[in-house]
Order: C-alpha cells, then sequence, then structure tokens
C-alpha cells in the first residue's frame, strides 16, 4: 500500500512517502495549515523529489507541491518536504491535512494508484524557530543551454538544477555579463531565457540554500571560442599570405 | 480449482498444510525429483460452480526466476554496520515472508545467519572496529525457504574521531561518498545519475561487472539510478536505489544486476511465423523472456560469451493481437528484476521493427535521444499554460497526448528518464 504520512520534530513536519510493493515516481498534492498557524519555512532537503514541477509554496493556508522521481521510488520513509510552523499562542493547537494527493505509477503511462492519507494535530514547542546548522553549499551542478521552438519563440534558453542536503534550495540567480558578479545577479527560475542571444559574454548561475551558502557555476564561456576565433584566424590568414607569396613567385616565373 | 492426478490413489494427496503451486522449481532445489510425472487440469466439482470473470492460468512444467535478488548498501559506523537493501518482489505464488542477515569475517563465509523478520534495513552492532565484515542478505519465503540471496557486501567499522566522524566501507576516513558495483553488459557503457542528473558514465568489463566511486558528496539522502546502453544503444530499465551517506564516510552498494536489454525483429508479424526476440545480458548466461499473451508464456534462451541472446518465437503459441516481451536474467545465484517491455502486434501483416530503437520512445520532447532537464523544462513551460498549436503534435506523440501537460507528462518522463 502507498502511504503518505507527517511526522514532527519541535516545530518541523515533514511529510514522508511509504510505497513497499510498487515503485511511484510523481507526487503532488497539498497540505492544508489551520488559519492561525503560519508556514514559517519550506525545505527540499533530502527530498525524494529530484524535480519539482511545483516548487512547494504557500498559497492559501495551503502548502500545494508537485514532483518527480525518475526512475521510480520503491521504499519507505522517503521524505518529500518539511516545513516550519508558527503560531500566536503555545496553546493554539489544530488538524494538519493532506488535500488533493496524486501519486501515479512509475508505468510509463501516469497511472494514479490509490493512497493512503493520514493527518497530525500540531501544538507548538517552545523551540519556535530552529536554526538550520549549514555551512555547506548546494551541489555542483551543470547547467545546460538549449533552444526549442516550442518555448522562447525558439530563444535559447538555460536550465539549471541542484540539490542542497543540509537546508535545501532557496532558491537561483543568473548573472549575464564580464562584469564578474555581485550586481548583475537576478533571481532566476528554470528555464532561463537568456537575454544575450549572442553568447558573447559570460554566464553564472548561483544556487543559494535556506541557509545562504552559495554555489557558482559558470554556464556559459565565450574564452574559449574568442580563442578559437582568433587561433583558426591566423591560420586562414598565414595560409592566404603563403598563397599569395607563392602564386606570385610562380606567375613572376612565368 | 485445481486438481491434481497422477496414476496413483486419489488418497495420496490427503495431507495436511500444503500447497500445490502450479508446479513451479525454485531455487535450493527442494522441487526436485527424478521419478515423478505431475499431471495438471482444471475442472469445477458441479456444473456452473467454478464460473470466472478473469483469472490468470499457468500450465506445464514451468522454470523461471522468482525473485530478483536484493541490492544491499553498507555504510560503516563506530563498532557498527547500517545495512540496507532493495525489497524483493517475489511472483508466482510466491511472498516474502522476511529476511536474513548473513555475517562473516572470511569473503566467501561461512556466515552465521540472523532473523530479521520483514524489514529492509538492520544496523549490525558489537562489531570490532578496523575488522573487515561480510554480510549477505537472504530473502525468504512464508514458509521459511530461501528465494533469493544478495551478493557480498562488505565494510569495515573505523573508530569514531571526534568531530570527524568515521571511516569505512572501503573508503578512507574523512571522505564522504559512495562506492557503487555490479553487472551491465559486456564491455558497455553504465550510467550512474545522483538525483537525476549524470554523475558518472564508466564502461563494464568483458564480464560485465562495472564499479564507480563518486566521492566530494555531503551527507544525505541520495537517489542513485542506474542504467546500461548495449552493444547496439539500447538502453535497460532505469534501477533506483535511495540510500543516506553519512559524513566521512563511504558506503558500499552492492549487487546491482541491471537487466537484459530486449527487443523485436518486427512491430507486426504474420499469425504463425516466428518473431525474434533478442538483446544483451550478462555472458554466458540464462535469460528468462516472459511473453505476455492470454496465458502468459516463459521461455529460456541461453546468452552467448557477448552476453547477446536469441528466441525465435513461434507465433502459433499466442493468440492474435497485442503482446508485450520482458526478460530478466540469472547468473551465478544472482537474478536480475524484469527490464522494460517491448510490444509487438501478432496479425495479418509483417512489419519490420525500426532501426532507430535506442531513443527513449517517450519523454524526448527535442529529439536528442534523451530524456533529462532540459525535455522537463519544455514541459514545465507549458505546465498550466494551453499549448500552442505548433506544440501539440510533440505533447501527442511524446507524452501522454490527452492535449494538456499536467502531472501524467511528468510521470511518463520521469519513467524515460536518461539524466
Amino acid at each position: 500500500m502507498t502511504k503518505l504520512f507527517f511526522e514532527k520534530d519541535g516545530n518541523l513536519v515533514s511529510l514522508f512517502l511509504d510505497s513497499p510493493d510498487q515503485a511511484v515516481n510523481s507526487v503532488a498534492g497539498e497540505i492544508i495549515v489551520p488559519a492561525k498557524m503560519t508556514v514559517r519555512q519550506i525545505q527540499d532537503a533530502n527530498s525524494l523529489i529530484n524535480f519539482w514541477v511545483d516548487t512547494p509554496a504557500v498559497k492559501e493556508d495551503k502548502i500545494i507541491f508537485a514532483g518527480i522521481i525518475p526512475g521510480g521510488y520503491q521504499d519507505t520513509g522517503g521524505k518529500i518536504l518539511s516545513f516550519l510552523l508558527a503560531t500566536d499562542s503555545k496553546s493554539d493547537f489544530g488538524l494538519i491535512e493532506l488535500g488533493k494527493i496524486r501519486v501515479l505509477l512509475n508505468d510509463g503511462l501516469g497511472t494514479e494508484t490509490a493512497v493512503e492519507t493520514s493527518s497530525i494535530i500540531f501544538q507548538p514547542t517552545d523551540n519556535v524557530l530552529a536554526s538550520l546548522e549549514d555551512d555547506i553549499p548546494p551541489e555542483e551542478f551543470a547547467p545546460l543551454i538549449s533552444s526549442d521552438p516550442a518555448i522562447f519563440n525558439g530563444a535559447k534558453f538555460l536550465v539549471f538544477q541542484t540539490q542542497d542536503k543540509q537546508s535545501g534550495i532557496s532558491h537561483y540567480e543568473v548573472s549575464e555579463g564580464d562584469y564578474g558578479s555581485g550586481e548583475h545577479w537576478q533571481r532566476a527560475a528554470s528555464p532561463y531565457l537568456i537575454i544575450n542571444q549572442k553568447l558573447d559574454e559570460r554566464i553564472e548561475v548561483k544556487a543559494v540554500d535556506l541557509s545562504g551558502n552559495e554555489r557558482i557555476v559558470t554556464a556559459f564561456s565565450p574564452s574559449g571560442d574568442y580563442l578559437d576565433y582568433i587561433f583558426l584566424s591566423i591560420i586562414i590568414i598565414v595560409f592566404l599570405t603563403l598563397c599569395f607569396f607563392v602564386s606570385k613567385k610562380f606567375f613572376h616565373r612565368s | 480449482m485445481l486438481g491434481l492426478a497422477s496414476f496413483s490413489r486419489a488418497d495420496e494427496y490427503t495431507a495436511t498444510g500444503f500447497r500445490v503451486l502450479d508446479p513451479v522449481l525454485a531455487p535450493a532445489q527442494f522441487s526436485t525429483s527424478t521419478d515423478f510425472q505431475l499431471f495438471g487440469s482444471i475442472g469445477e466439482p458441479a456444473l456452473g460452480l467454478s464460473t470466472a470473470i478473469g483469472f490468470g492460468l499457468r500450465s506445464a512444467f514451468l522454470y523461471f526466476p522468482v525473485a530478483a535478488t536484493p541490492v544491499v548498501s553498507a555504510t560503516a559506523g563506530d563498532g557498527s554496520v547500517v545495512l540496507s537493501w532493495s525489497a524483493v518482489t517475489a511472483s508466482v505464488g510466491w511472498t516474502v515472508g522476511g529476511y536474513n542477515v548473513g555475517q562473516a569475517t572470511v569473503s566467501g563465509g561461512p556466515y552465521t545467519y540472523a532473523s530479521l523478520g520483514d524489514v529492509t534495513s538492520s544496523t549490525r552492532s558489537s562489531l570490532t572496529n578496523g575488522t573487515a565484515y561480510y554480510f549477505v542478505i537472504r530473502a525468504e519465503d512464508a514458509l521459511g525457504y530461501t528465494i533469493a540471496t544478495s551478493t557480498e557486501i562488505t565494510a569495515t567499522p573505523v573508530a569514531s574521531s571526534g568531530g570527524g566522524g568515521v571511516g569505512g566501507g572501503g573508503g578512507g576516513i574523512g571522505v564522504t561518498g559512495v562506492n557503487l558495483s555490479g553487472r551491465g553488459y559486456p564491455l558497455s557503457q553504465v550510467t550512474i545519475l545522483k538525483d537525476g542528473q549524470i554523475a558518472v558514465v564508466t564502461i563494464a568489463g568483458p564480464d560485465a561487472k562495472f564499479a564507480v566511486s563518486l566521492t566530494g558528496l555531503s551527507a544525505g539522502s541520495y537517489l542513485f539510478a542506474i542504467y546500461g546502453e548495449d552493444s547496439s544503444g539500447r538502453r535497460s530499465s532505469l534501477f533506483t536505489f535511495p540510500v543516506y551517506l553519512t559524513t566521512g564516510v563511504v558506503t558500499n552498494i552492492g549487487g546491482v544486476f541491471l537487466a537484459p536489454t530486449i527487443d523485436v525483429d518486427k512491430r507486426e508479424v504474420v499469425y504463425g511465423e516466428n518473431i525474434a526476440i533478442f538483446g544483451q545480458t550478462v555472458s554466458s548466461s540464462t535469460v528468462t523472456i516472459a511473453i505476455n499473451s492470454h496465458q502468459e508464456i516463459f521461455v529460456k534462451a541461453p546468452a552467448d560469451e557477448t552476453g547477446l541472446y536469441l528466441y525465435n518465437l513461434d507465433t502459433t503459441l499466442v493468440e492474435k493481437g497485442d503482446h508485450t516481451t520482458k526478460a530478466k536474467v540469472a547468473v551465478a545465484n544472482e537474478i536480475s528484476p524484469f527490464g522494460n517491455a517491448v510490444k509487438f502486434h501478432v496479425g495479418n501483416q509483417t512489419i519490420l521493427a525500426g532501426v532507430n530503437k535506442s531513443c527513449p520512445p517517450r519523454g524526448d520532447l527535442n529529439g536528442d535521444c534523451r530524456v533529462n532537464l532540459i525535455d522537463f523544462s519544455i514541459t514545465a513551460y507549458w505546465y498550466h499554460r494551453p499549448l500552442m498549436v505548433s506544440f501539440r503534435p510533440r505533447e501527442k506523440a511524446f507524452l501522454s497526448g490527452d492535449g494538456k501537460v499536467d502531472l501524467v507528462d511528468f510521470s511518463i518522463m520521469a519513467y524515460y528518464w536518461t539524466g
């Protein structure tokens, strides 16, 4: 039986998936939080979900989420996400429930399977906001540049994705241009429409975790291309020059 | 109702507590015999009492592996080793009743076994730091018979070094990572995905065995996925395995056994003609091919020294209509899971299969023969949006074809994912 259930650790509530008998690869739904409670933070660290279709976010007292697990998951105790809750009063308590849950089988067809869900009663503890001990940046990643007539009218775009095992990814930023990092960073989501379609300037992507640690990787660097062009140009010029002198000498003799 | 008849007297079949499983010759040889005949029949005790809507029947004397061997991970700790393994899925009347762990300090045993119950993890404690321990996991059926045994996995507990964690499992102190080993196809490419993205690509040896190390990882939960490409570029199904990595410890994951690749030479075949079912797997092994029909058929085919196998199916054994076939392999007491299924149709004409079979049939939106973050991003772009007219044919061809992008389309991509 496939199950979704909550576990509580202080004020951190986590949603887990059990599916010991069948492989599943997609999970979507909403977590209904009582109105008197506030979701302070959503963490996807150590999540089973490798790619979020709906990145977990709060919308009208609900945490909406949807994501996939490439290759599927058939095991127990896989974490989907965690969230920190706070209330105005320590005596407040309420029921956290699941709604609109969809779990799909890893069968190549997207077949929906029955899911057993459970709720949990939440009451805050003294430790309202547990601090995350995380000084490790998000994992290395390799952004990809592509283009497709189906999106952005065929313009070049950038895709990126990484994980942070300690606190989870907060957001991404992209910098276009050779002016170094800092003022050119802009918050971005994948797929990102590249502004400089000529691709003659450096593009960097920064992943930031919930503790503020950063991982910056280069998505595109024109330097290698420039060197190639310069080298090729020199060869062509030398070749043409040689041809010119050889032909001049030949015609001069004849 | 399953009736059993022979040339013996009927009252010889009275017994307390036995089941006839339409006979399955299982591992451990507890069904062998040199001098018996078995006849099976289906009947009803009285007219009209045995009507049924939808039932499966497997007749004849069948032999096929009933359970894939578990993949096991071992993470060394201070005086302990944490073991976890993939759940064994049994079939054909078998159910997994529980697991045993075998422990030894010499590779190959003899092992001392301990019963664990129906769980998929265990912490072995009171171990001696600095001593290499060797473990196997045995899956048992409900009666306590062994139906699958993992390959051996090793780990060496090491005393905790203050705040630096422990080393073990084959790695050095302070390194966080994973060693992955298993069987693919001889001299063929094996791709390892870490959380859905390609981490490393390696080549299996002539014996189809591969081993890779990934280090420099941070502690946490990972989902590793592995697939192989055979010598013709056909990809195996994706084998996934979740593991939790501990700071300063290299976790060993052993016994990954990629299912055989499989293909057919005809998309459609005239009833009565042969259709070739072929692919690649471990060399000199035995491949079990399942053909989905009104009555599921299991046949065996040997793989040669290069791992190639071929079975010519006489289509008079199946009825006209759509069929699928899939394969698993057994070698040296290891059994792979079943791989991807391929379709064929038995009808009134013969249509040869295409040659470009290495590309994923679904999910590959940009036509680069891969299903990865780019395809995911293209699909995600149309999530919650009305589809552009020019995108609809691709959605129909490579996704669910329902004219919209929703979770089902992403699930299809996840199934065919290549990274």
